[in-house]
């Protein structure tokens, strides 16, 4: 029990520090009583390692500057098709209010309330799952310089199937709602029967939840066999 | 854990790692043990082997051969200089401090 914990903390340090350090951290993490504190000051140390490796600093540093224009790039195109895609999230619910015997309109409980939406919500939504394969294809990248082949191989493996996923689920949600379908706790819903999205936030909650349902039901493949993997490399 | 600031200025590991060292070289657990021992400081395992990478880089420290799983630590020359230095500057800020407090 004790071997297995001390071989999932030294799982979180970078694999050249651990090919390096690993097995005299391991004897030394054997002789101690394996304390909370030590836990912490193990985990902690294999942060400061991820993040410090100096030889990959720079490419580290490029990655994150990159990233953030992307991501700020990206939530500008967001804002840009943000009316368009508004237009067309609030058809199929404005379809569902006419089929109840309601009026066809959305209503705001503040007045702001169809700005934040239509200019925050929306772009962060577009920028969450474009930005996510955009992030996935940066780590590809560090990975690239830091593991051997076959980590490498897998690691790009799930990095793609995990992005690939992420535009899947994205298109599965709207594809849906354009239906005048939800996915909520309950499974696949009809707006019709949901009911709720009478107001403007309502209509955006309704249809976030749904595509971060689609978003995470899909990704569990890839974190299973994520676990899996990480299983079999540390026992 | 990061130093808590309660440890005192003769509390950086590198510091206390090539103190340690100084009279010899030693493993990672002979390491802690004579910190605690000279220094009343328990650095964690992870502290350890993250200051013990950082000095291995700056070529203040160097390995030697494994024994039985361990790999002992010998101080380089330039690591003792360094050593001095920063022992003379704590001697220096400590002789200060201690006659100001006598005069005060």
């Amino acid at each position: 029990m004790k071997r297995s914990l001390i071989q999932i903390l030294l799982f979180f340090y970078p694999a050249t520090w651990r090919n390096e350090y690993g097995a005299e951290l391991e004897g030394l993490l054997v002789a101690e009583p394996l304390r909370i504190s030590v836990v912490l000051n193990v985990l902690w140390n294999a942060l400061r390692e991820q993040s410090r490796i100096s030889v990959h600093r720079p490419a580290l540093n490029r990655a994150l500057t990159i990233m953030s224009g992307a991501v700020v790039t990206v939530f500008l195109l967001g804002m840009l098709a943000s009316l368009p895609l508004w237009r067309q999230m609030t058809q199929p619910v404005a379809e569902a209010l006419k089929q109840s015997g309601r009026a066809p309109m959305l209503v705001q409980n503040k007045p702001w309330e169809a700005f934040a939406v239509i200019w925050l919500g929306l772009p962060a939504l577009v920028t969450l799952f474009l930005g996510y394969p955009l992030t996935i294809g940066l780590i590809r990248a560090k990975l690239a310089s830091v593991s051997t082949p076959g980590a490498k191989r897998r690691g790009s493996a799930l990095l793609v199937w995990s992005g690939a996923l992420s535009l899947l689920s994205a298109f599965g949600a709207v594809i849906t709602w354009r239906n005048g379908v939800a996915l909520t706790l309950h499974g696949f819903e009809p707006l019709i029967r949901i009911g709720s999205p009478t107001t403007v936030s309502g209509c955006f909650g309704t249809f976030t939840r749904s595509i971060l349902a689609f978003g995470i039901t899909l990704q569990v493949p890839v974190l299973a066999s994520f676990l899996f993997r990480a299983r079999k490399t540390i026992v | 854990m990061g130093r808590k600031p309660t440890d005192g200025p003769a509390s950086d590991p590198e510091v206390l790692i090539l103190a340690s060292l100084a009279n010899g070289s030693k493993h990672g657990y002979a390491i802690l043990q004579d910190i605690e021992s000279f220094a009343r400081n328990r650095l964690g395992p992870g502290t350890l082997y993250t200051a013990i990478t950082r000095l291995v880089e700056k070529g203040w420290i160097e390995a030697e051969a494994v024994q039985h799983r361990q790999r002992p630590y010998r101080i380089t020359g330039e690591g003792a200089r360094h050593l001095e230095t920063q022992l003379e500057k704590m001697r220096a800020i400590a002789s200060v401090g201690l006659r100001r407090l006598r005069f005060s």
